[in-house]
């Protein structure tokens, strides 16, 4: 009985860094007079080797039906490199805004403990009367 | 002599009244700070209690997660979602909650739900803990309490 009850080795012991990204700014908007705007965000790898990044329009964000673009939406990183994200609100309308969160996280190949992440809040606006 | 006293005259008063020929351009420096936040985590580990019936990272052989956030040009804030358990073994029923202090003055008691904290300075450390119980005790496996940390402006 007791056979049954033990535990195997629980979870992940790490001594070193074992999860990190970087991503900014946490806000920016944008005005156009065309049907997109873009934005640039700054993704950034803290770690000491390289690993793989994904960029994504954040579950909390109401649906956009494809409206958003990310390139690219998964980035190799050197070790402790930064690059640029191009973020992309397609389809406005005159007068129309779109707020949109997009986040960043490594990809993990395990269950961790705390997966972190970093969100940004971009807005983007259209010039014009609403029609 | 007249003239040369009427030039010298007419060179001196263009010299006070023309001052055009003096330029006078600002010298700035510039700078736009952008706020953003990088996240290092160092993961935990679950130890069971005597009775097997208390996963949790503060009984003995367990450890606490870490997080550090550092956000540049602004206060963030950070949100832990609703912990999660995964394992190989049946954890139907069993709700797992996590508890985080920062000496920065996070003081989250444990809870199962989404909690948010405003970090006040550039620099938050954070311990992280969690745990999960079952009366009946936990069976043979690998658990994982999972949440995650999101920083946002």
């Amino acid at each position: 009985m007791f056979g049954l009850r033990v535990i195997a080795p629980l979870l992940l012991v790490t001594s070193t860094a074992a999860l990190a990204v970087g991503l900014g700014p946490l806000e920016k908007s944008g005005v156009t007079a065309t049907e997109a705007k873009g934005f640039y965000l700054t993704l950034t790898n803290p770690y000491k080797q390289p690993f793989r990044f994904r960029t994504f329009v954040d579950e909390e964000t109401p649906a956009l039906e494809g409206r958003v673009r990310i390139f690219p939406e998964v980035a190799l990183m050197a070790p402790e490199s930064n690059r640029k994200v191009l973020v992309v609100v397609r389809d406005l309308v005159p007068g129309e805004q779109v707020d949109v969160r997009v986040c960043a996280e490594r990809i993990e190949k395990k269950e961790v403990v705390v997966h972190a992440r970093v969100c940004s809040k971009l807005s983007a606006r259209r010039v014009g009367t609403v029609r | 002599m007249l003239k040369y006293l009427l030039a010298s005259a007419v060179s001196v008063a263009g010299a006070l009244t023309f001052p055009a020929s003096i330029q006078a351009e600002p010298i700035n420096f510039r700078a736009t700070l952008l706020v953003s936040c990088i996240i290092v985590v160092t993961d935990g580990a679950l130890a069971p209690n005597g009775d097997y019936t208390l996963l949790s990272s503060e009984n003995t052989g367990g450890l606490p997660a870490t997080a550090t956030v550092t956000a540049l040009g602004g206060a963030p804030r950070l949100t832990f979602t609703a912990p999660t358990i995964t394992s190989s073994a049946d954890v139907t029923g069993v709700t797992p909650q996590i508890r985080y202090v920062s000496p920065g003055g996070a003081n989250q008691p444990y809870t199962s739900s989404q909690t948010t904290y405003n970090q006040s300075g550039l620099l938050g450390t954070y311990t992280v803990n969690a745990q999960a119980s079952k009366p009946t005790g936990f069976n043979v496996g690998t658990y994982t309490i999972g949440t995650v940390l999101t920083c946002s402006g």
